[in-house]
């Protein structure tokens, strides 16, 4: 085995330890990760996705794009689910170290620099969201493996793999839109440069338009038609929009995306700017150019936005290795390449693997003891029941409850869901018990929930309208839950 | 029109069988696709009992005298027919102009699946029947004998709908003029074609200051400027996304033909004409559909590097057009007004005074003069800003101060509520959430339809 080999597996085993590790020792996951494992484990029990859920908004339509969930429902057959969902993912981005040497070193046939680069990739501290478990952890692996097939079109068994990557990623995750728009940056950037693109290049980003749209045409026929060009913003109330498409803030993404590699990415691409030959570096521009476009205009998540960036730029980072060790065997200071290798990684370690673990520590999943509420509500409340919980809550109220939720965070397709999130809030911090009342009866919601997170998410002890006659408290260990016992008359 | 020279060169390799006969039969082929499609829609409606014609510009039309004295039904043939006869003229200019006939056929295509014909052809449409005068005017006028004079009076009768149609037929005859100073021997043409030229301009004058003849006609349906063009994103008419993106290829490929700044010219018109009014998505349709040709044209002609890529490329592209199609034929064929819409414009038809004024959508106005013979607060085409702006008042205002004047002031005594509304605004909020308030009385409803007196 190669040095380099060994040193890329070394890169790669310590990935995915430091992940695993870090994913085993936080309990529970991600919020949000709770409705894409309810969909495995439906997809497990049916072998079909729940697109009509009966329980999410006490019951409706839900179009998503499935194949992550098929992935890891075919691993739920032997192993338990939630072992899957913590090694799954960990073991797909920590796939990306091996994607991110194999581009760098296309792009610079310096294998030390695209080690460097691999490294990066692997501790970028945006992708440190350990106990994640969404399909964005197939889709990255797949879109980069879709660039490097990319850079190699003139091999015909690398356009067979791109075409199966790209089709693949097109089921897995919207995500893939950063890809076609860097394409199409990248066309119109060459045609300004009056660069001559390479017919088969052409060809490829053609094909891989309209496969794409149609893909996401069959999957989002409905939420295109109700929500028009609103489907961008999925739905999301007008309350919160703001923290799913924040601004660009730069501060954010040099903690995020880690100071060294970005600075050396940012220096690597105004240099490329200003004058390059190299294809395929020109082509990481684009894909940088337009994720940054979309961010700024808000077309796109910021942290989606982020990890995009962070790995181009730690693709990139090799490219600014090889100019630097250049630079270096031209000038006196090439005996001190040594030392300053060494300060390089002490660097990388202290931007990367270090902001990579706090931001793990810093996900924002359920404590035990609620998640061992959740379960209580499976196996004490009544099957047709609709509990209420904040809006992160929700995907934990069916998955662990198994019963219908007033809110969560798949907001496409409802109907008046600014009304609702403002309404669902409303339950948490009104003082008066009319309107609570009222607003129970509304979303015939018959139990509360007050959790620990509730409580520091609303900056509330208890819910301020609970009097004996309405409300009886059912449930009582750290998470507080009361049954709703009257109804306004509306004569 | 396509520039036959650059596709011929470009013509290397054996079209399938399949496409050859296609292009062949291309008249036969295309007004069945046509006339099927219209009648099917037609056929789905009247399955599901519901008005054949949905709510927009047919109803500016059944609500003129004699026009809505005759039954509906009666007039569901006219649409289809316009349709077909604009496609038989079509393709005979196309064979007198010797198109090629690979691009008549591929337009023709585009253009039958396109969810601005189902939309334009399945209701009683100003702009299909302008359209359909211009080209029996060229056929005419591209006749050798005496008969071509009679092309004078289609041409004039485009005058009569709005000052944009007008203007459009004033490019159409400029443009004709110039193909006739390169190809016709005869002076006499370009005399007529100038005479006809001035009297276009004299019709159009005299009913814009006499009959308060509108610049674009309309509107019937609220706009939104994305949904109006590319249907999939919810809109009633328009095209596919991916005919769209067809176009924008074509765009680029048509800047190495020599007919290229005609194309423009007119691109460089509709879209500022669709910018300011989204009801001329019909023109604007033409236009993208011509470049979209172009575009499926060169694809489909090119020389791939990989013809397994192309093969799936066109396939999709095919899929995804007609999936387009589809989807907008599902969702229009059963589309407003409902069988429930029906029963509460009826009701109140039968159970209120002939000079109450109803309040409701604007969108509604045309369905309250038709089915209920009651004057609406506000119909979407009267185009009068100030009513407009008191129509939004009262749909959003919370205060009984605000409103309660508003609707005094006009005589209403009827407020019409439809499920759409409902969707459309907050419960909590505006017109919606003053419901609760004691003046207003519930008098009918069915399926989320609800007629309220206002005392």
């Amino acid at each position: 085995m190669k040095t380099t080999t060994k040193v890329l597996l070394l890169i790669f085993l310590a990935t995915l330890a430091v992940r695993l590790i870090l994913a085993f020792s936080i309990p529970n996951f991600t919020y949000e990760s709770y409705f894409h494992l309810r969909q495995v484990e439906h997809i497990s029990e049916t072998g079909l996705p729940l697109y009509h859920d009966p329980l999410s908004y006490g019951g409706r339509d839900l179009p998503f794009l499935p194949v992550f969930h098929y992935l890891a429902a075919f691993f739920d057959l032997f192993l338990p689910l939630e072992f899957v969902a913590k090694v799954l993912p960990n073991l797909l981005l920590s796939l990306l170290t091996v994607i991110v040497f194999l581009i760098s070193r296309k792009m610079t046939t310096n294998e030390a620099g695209s080690l460097f680069s691999a490294g990066i990739a692997g501790f970028l501290p945006i992708l440190f969201s350990t106990n994640a478990f969404l399909p964005r952890s197939l889709a990255l692996p797949l879109i980069f493996l879709a660039i490097y097939s990319f850079m190699n079109i003139d091999q015909e068994k690398y356009l067979f793999l791109y075409i199966f990557t790209f089709l693949v990623a097109s089921f897995t995750s919207s995500f893939l839109s950063l890809l076609i728009i860097g394409f199409m940056i990248y066309v119109f950037l060459s045609f300004i440069e009056r660069k001559k693109l390479n017919k088969a290049e052409i060809e490829l980003m053609l094909a891989s338009l309209f496969f794409y749209l149609w893909s996401q045409f069959i999957f989002f026929k409905d939420v295109l038609i109700t929500e028009g060009q609103g489907f961008i913003w999925k739905n999301i109330p007008s309350s919160i929009i703001t923290s799913y498409f924040p601004g660009f803030s730069i501060a954010e993404a040099l903690v995020l995306i880690s100071i060294a590699p970005l600075l050396a990415g940012i220096f690597t691409c105004f240099r490329s700017l200003i004058n390059t030959k190299e294809r395929k570096l020109f082509l990481l521009l684009c894909f940088i150019i337009s994720t940054v476009l979309f961010a700024v205009l808000k077309l796109i998540a910021l942290d989606a936005a982020l990890t995009f960036i962070g790995l181009i730029m730690a693709i990139v980072f090799a490219s600014f290795y090889q100019d630097m060790m250049l630079y270096f065997q031209k000038t006196k200071v090439s005996t001190f390449k040594n030392i300053f290798l060494a300060t390089m990684i002490m660097l990388l370690l202290a931007t990367t693997a270090y902001p990579a673990v706090v931001h793990a520590f810093d996900q924002q999943t359920p404590s035990d003891e609620e998640v061992l509420a959740f379960k209580w509500i499976n196996e004490h409340l009544p099957a047709a029941a609709t509990v209420l919980g904040s809006v992160e809550e929700g995907n934990l109220i069916t998955y662990y409850g198994k019963r219908k939720n007033a809110i969560d965070t798949q907001f496409n397709l409802v109907n008046d869901v600014d009304q609702r999130f403002r309404d669902v809030n409303s339950l948490f911090t009104t003082q008066f018990e009319t309107h609570a009342i009222d607003l129970l009866n509304k979303y015939e919601i018959q139990y509360l929930l007050l959790t620990p997170h509730a409580k520091e998410k609303f900056g509330i002890k208890r819910f301020h309208y609970l009097n004996s006659k309405c409300f009886s408290l059912v449930h009582h260990d750290g998470v507080k839950i009361y049954q709703s016992l009257c109804a306004l008359d509306r004569k | 029109m396509a520039d036959n020279s650059k596709i011929r060169k470009e013509e290397k390799n054996q079209d399938p069988l399949i496409v050859e006969i296609l292009v062949r039969y291309q008249r036969g082929v295309i007004i069945l696709v046509a006339v099927a499609l219209l009648c099917s829609y037609f056929f789905q409606r009247s399955f599901h009992n519901i008005p054949l014609f949905r709510n927009g510009e047919s109803y500016y039309y059944l609500n003129m005298f004699p026009f809505h004295l005759v039954p509906q039904h009666f007039f569901a043939v006219v649409p289809p027919i316009v349709g077909g006869l604009t496609l038989l003229l079509f393709f005979s200019l196309g064979k007198k102009l010797r198109w090629d006939g690979k691009f008549t056929f591929f337009f023709t295509l585009l253009l039958v699946i396109s969810p601005t014909f189902l939309s334009t052809y399945t209701s009683l449409s100003g702009y299909a029947i302008a359209v359909l005068l211009v080209l029996m005017g060229l056929a005419l006028f591209l006749r050798p004998s005496i008969s071509r004079y009679f092309s004078l009076l289609p041409f004039l009768l485009t005058a009569f709908f709005d000052v944009w149609s007008s203007f459009l037929v004033l490019c159409v005859l400029g443009a004709l003029f110039l193909y006739v100073k390169q190809a016709a021997h005869e002076k006499s043409s370009r005399i007529f074609l100038a005479i006809v030229m001035v009297f276009v301009v004299i019709i159009t004058l005299a009913n814009v200051i006499f009959k308060d003849m509108p610049f674009f006609s309309g509107p019937f349906h609220l706009s939104s400027l994305l949904p109006d063009l590319i249907s999939d994103l919810g809109g009633w008419s328009g095209i596919s996304f991916f005919v769209f993106i067809l176009a924008l290829i074509g765009i680029t490929v048509i800047w190495t033909t020599r007919n290229k700044f005609i194309s423009y010219l007119f691109l460089l018109l509709l879209i500022p004409a669709y910018l300011l009014s989204t009801q001329t998505v019909f023109y604007l349709t033409l236009g993208l559909v011509f470049f979209a040709t172009h575009g499926f044209i060169h694809l489909y002609k090119r020389e791939w590097s990989t013809q397994f890529l192309k093969d799936i490329t066109i396939w999709i592209l095919i899929l995804s057009i007609l999936f387009s199609t589809v989807t907008f034929f599902q969702r229009t064929a059963l589309s407003s007004p409902s069988i429930d819409d029906l029963e509460a414009l009826v009701w109140i038809k039968e159970y209120s005074n002939k000079d109450e004024v109803i309040f409701s959508s604007p969108e509604n106005g045309l369905l309250i003069r038709y089915y209920a013979q009651r004057t609406p607060f506000y119909s979407l085409e009267e185009d009068d800003p100030e009513r407009l702006k008191d129509a939004r008042t009262v749909l959003n205002s919370t205060y009984t101060s605000t409103t309660f004047p508003l609707l005094d002031e006009r005589d209403v005594s009827i407020i019409y509520i439809t499920p759409p509304m409902k969707k459309d605004f907050p419960s909590d909020q505006g017109l919606l959430f003053l419901l609760k308030n004691e003046r207003f009385k519930l008098l009918f409803e069915r399926e989320g339809y609800e007629v309220w007196l206002y005392k």
